[in-house]
């Protein structure tokens, strides 16, 4: 009895101390403080210099200077996360987007808080989270999916919820900020504003993470017709304020078995212009999310896509559907009124030797009008061949054809054909790998306005070596020389590009400096013009000053010398420019 | 009783023969007409202007629009309503509506089903050879004031932007041949412009941390080169990528017309520029990784 009582309070105390070591094995797994990700700044300086300088006759690609700030770190404290993505610059370059490439006009309002907050060029984000709970702050890219809320950046409040199975997710935004419109008489240019756009949308459905999706997301997007004081109407006018609602189901699965799918049912609500007179005697309103009126239009679109993935294999099917007025401001840029499925394939052959990856898909656009419909075919493969430990083999073709019917009708059809062949080998003191490249291409269009078929035939050869030294293991190299001509009928027109290249690199391990460099050598003749010649050098270093913290800098100059091509008039004869881009960062690594 | 009825008759005639005279209308419909029946709003779409020469009369005249619109087969497919029409005043001299005014689209009842549909779905109409018809009616009476319909007719084409071919999207080209040389293929815009067209190659460079519509909304392009008669451009970069790095770009085609305008497109801001895409330019090729067929050893990626 005794010991059976001895047994049982050993038992206890055994008990007792199992839990006291799992408190204490918990207590060190409570809030650990840790930042990780990184900071940075970098610039780059870009100088042109033309001779002659008047004329014009080539145009700066990169602006004067550009400063960018990132700031990335992410602050954790247990089960607490703050994500920062912040990535902005004072400069204002853009050209994509409001003012298109007119804020440097004389004159051009600087832009305001509002619109450096907003613009495209500057993102600043916080995401703090914490288990299944997340604040979305500031500029984010929200895609919830393919047919609605998009891939622009937002600059606004949200937060997404997933709690159990249950997502719930909301964001509201400026996607773009106003700009008034501008003309400028010297030099003569009329910029033509934008209204500031909003956009908020959400998200409800249920998920099991890696297994299966199933949700419905809405999408409201307007323009502020306020926020332009007086609009151009002439031409070229101010667009209209615009607005958008979107509502599409979305479904995802993925089994234990290799099978995956989704599929995406769409439909949207546009409102052209605002200010437009209503009812529309053809579209209701789609209270509370939309009114409509007589420049509105509602369409549909659906997406799927069907496959199965082995181990060494996958296969799959995607098709999509846009109708011929569906449009999310989200993904303003995707083209509607169209059909298009595709084929892939990958799969790995000959004792997982050979690397297959091949697709087939057709594209038709017009889709809503039969009679002029066009048709699009895409076929690419590509396939590696890993023979032996020296010689390996890489093939590919990419076919695509355009047409459109009728007498007048466009016809483009490409073809590409590919190979590189490499082959490495060693001595006692060496490696040494060729790799050889070469292209054919052939494309045919119809060239307009004179209606004629044209055809363009292109060849590439490059040949790469590239030696390594074992005595030397700091130091790496490689040369390479390329040979380009695209030959054009009936024109018989000639281009032909001879470059040679050869880089260096090499690190000193005690300074813990990289240090690379380039030279590259190209020679351009297009028929009947004499050669254009160009010379491009590069050099940099990249320098571990500590532990977490690395400056990186490159100085490239590249000087081009035009033939006969520029002139008439007589002072373009020999035409040349130099560019110099200066690129210098300073990166900071936060954590280990 | 029966003279005074023919008198008062006699006399209404009259003056309708009388304002039927001093009536003049011009339609002018742009080439092509609006890609959107709601763009017919603006004034470069066209005009209808309407001259009342009421000899020194200056009493205004109240005036309604008939709207009837055909097809390339002179079958009619649209209508307004009388009754419901609004009503204009008009004074002597030479007044002016934009196309909106004549087109009615809040009175106007579709007659084939095909075409309610594309309106509904699209805001446009099929593209197509159509005749507008405009008759001016008295404001109050209904009453034909012009002896018959003024007739104009006019082109409906629905432009679709070029799709964006080669360099193929979230492809990466080898750094040893990109260096010298990438070559651009687009398809063309379908119909053609018979003006011609100018396609405004634009390349940004996605700068690292940036997002692919960051740097096509917020950067310089790196190209921007005007392209005419041709869907290929052969861009020698003259830029270094073998630095160890991998360079991502995001690519455009900006169509014009014959003067510089944009091609219309769904949202106006985007200037007729096609649904932009990725490509990358890698130093060091990795053919056996990756879904497209080749992969980047560097960490960024498409």
């Amino acid at each position: 009895m005794k010991k059976q009582m001895q047994y049982l309070s050993f038992k206890r105390g055994a008990i007792v101390l199992f839990l006291l070591q799992a408190l204490s094995a918990n207590a060190q797994e409570t809030p650990k403080f840790s930042i990780t990700g990184n900071m940075g700044v970098s610039y780059e300086g870009y100088s042109l210099t033309t001779n002659p300088s008047t004329p014009s006759f080539y145009a700066a690609r990169k602006p004067t200077n550009l400063v960018r700030f990132t700031f990335q770190p992410v602050i954790s404290f247990g089960e607490f996360k703050l994500p920062f993505n912040f990535n902005f610059s004072p400069m204002r370059n853009n050209f994509g987007s409001p003012p298109y490439g007119f804020g440097s006009l004389p004159g051009f309002p600087k832009q305001n808080f509002k619109q450096w907050l907003t613009n495209p060029m500057n993102s600043l984000g916080l995401n703090p989270s914490y288990k299944w709970v997340e604040l979305q702050l500031g500029t984010q890219f929200i895609k919830y999916s393919d047919l609605s809320t998009g891939d622009l950046g937002i600059f606004g409040y949200g937060f997404s919820l997933k709690p159990g199975k249950i997502r719930l997710k909301y964001f509201s935004g400026v996607s773009q900020q106003s700009y008034q419109p501008f003309v400028s008489l010297a030099p003569p240019a009329t910029f033509v504003g934008a209204y500031k756009r909003t956009v908020s949308m959400g998200q409800i459905g249920f998920e099991q993470d890696g297994k299966y999706f199933a949700g419905f997301n809405l999408v409201k997007s307007h323009d502020d017709v306020g926020s332009i004081a007086t609009p151009l109407t002439g031409i070229p006018s101010t667009p209209k304020p615009a607005e958008n609602f979107v509502l599409s189901f979305v479904t995802k699965f993925n089994t234990e078995k290799g099978w995956y799918g989704q599929t995406e049912f769409g439909t949207t609500i546009s409102t052209r212009d605002i200010t437009a007179l209503g009812p529309n005697p053809l579209l209701k309103d789609f209270k509370p999310y939309i009114s409509t009126n007589l420049s509105s239009f509602r369409d549909h679109a659906a997406q799927m896509g069907f496959g199965k993935k082995g181990k060494d294999w996958d296969i799959g099917i995607t098709t999509k559907w846009l109708g011929a007025g569906y449009y999310t401001m989200g993904y303003s840029f995707v083209q509607n009124d169209r059909l298009d499925y595709t084929l892939n394939t990958r799969f790995n052959a000959w004792k997982k030797k050979m690397n297959v990856v091949a697709s087939i898909g057709e594209r038709f656009g017009n889709w809503s009008n039969s009679a002029s419909r066009t048709k699009q075919i895409i076929a690419n493969t590509n396939i590696f061949t890993q023979f032996n430990e020296h010689f390996s083999l890489n093939a590919n073709y990419n076919n695509f054809g355009f047409q459109t019917p009728g007498l007048t009708g466009i016809k483009n059809v490409g073809n590409d054909l590919g190979v590189n062949p490499s082959y490495n080998w060693s001595s006692t003191s060496m490696n040494n790998l060729l790799s050889l490249t070469y292209n054919w291409s052939k494309y045919d269009e119809t060239v307009f306005p004179s209606n004629t078929l044209t055809s363009n035939n292109s060849h590439t050869a490059m040949l790469m070596y590239v030696p390594t030294f074992f005595d030397k293991p700091n130091l790496s190299t490689d040369f390479s020389a390329m040979y380009f001509q695209n030959t054009t009928t009936p024109s018989m027109t000639k281009l032909k590009i001879y470059t040679l290249s050869s880089s260096i690199g090499y690190r000193f391990p005690k300074q813990n400096i990289n240090m690379k460099g380039q030279l590259q050598y190209n020679i351009t003749t297009i028929d009947p013009f004499t050669a254009s010649k160009n010379i491009l050098a590069t050099m940099g270093a990249d320098w571990n000053l500590s532990r977490r913290l690395t400056w990186n800098t490159s100085m490239s100059v590249n000087l081009f010398k035009y033939g006969n091509e520029l002139s008439p008039p007589l002072a373009l004869l020999g035409a040349r420019y130099r560019e110099s881009i200066l690129k210098t960062a300073l990166l900071y690594k936060f954590g280990n | 009783m029966k003279r005074i009825f023919i008198l008062l008759v006699l006399i209404i005639t009259l003056s309708s023969h009388a304002v039927l005279a001093q009536l003049t209308v011009t339609l002018n419909i742009s080439y092509p007409a609006p890609t959107y029946l709601s763009d017919w709003s603006n004034s470069r779409a066209g005009m209808v202007t309407v001259v009342l020469n009421s000899a020194g009369q200056q009493e205004a005249t109240l005036v309604k629009f008939r709207t009837q619109l055909q097809n390339s087969n002179g079958t009619v497919i649209a209508a307004s309503k009388d009754a419901t029409a609004r009503v204009y005043t008009i004074r002597s001299g030479a007044s002016t509506f934009t196309l909106d005014k004549v087109l009615q689209l809040d009175n106007l009842q579709f007659i084939d089903g095909s075409i309610i549909n594309r309106v509904q779905t699209s805001g446009k109409l099929p593209a197509d050879n159509y005749t507008l018809c405009v008759e001016l009616l008295g404001g109050t009476s209904d009453v034909s004031l012009t002896k018959v319909p003024v007739c104009r007719p006019f082109v409906q084409i629905n432009y679709q932007l070029p799709y964006l071919l080669l360099p193929t999207d979230k492809g990466w080209l080898d750094a040893n041949i990109a260096q010298s040389l990438i070559t651009f293929r687009w398809s063309s815009l379908v119909p053609m412009n018979r003006e011609g067209v100018v396609y405004r190659l634009q390349v940004f460079e996605i700068l690292p941390g940036q997002q692919p519509m960051q740097a096509f909304r917020g950067n310089q392009p790196i190209l921007e080169t005007d392209v005419r008669g041709t869907t290929q451009y052969f861009w020698r970069p003259q830029l270094s990528f073998k630095d160890g790095n991998a360079h991502v770009f995001i690519w455009t085609v900006q169509t014009l017309d014959s003067k510089g305008i944009p091609v219309p497109s769904t949202d106006e801001n985007n200037q007729g520029r096609s649904e932009p895409r990725v490509f990358g330019v890698c130093d060091q090729l990795k053919h056996d990784k990756g879904e497209s067929g080749a992969d980047c050893s560097s960490d960024r990626k498409l």
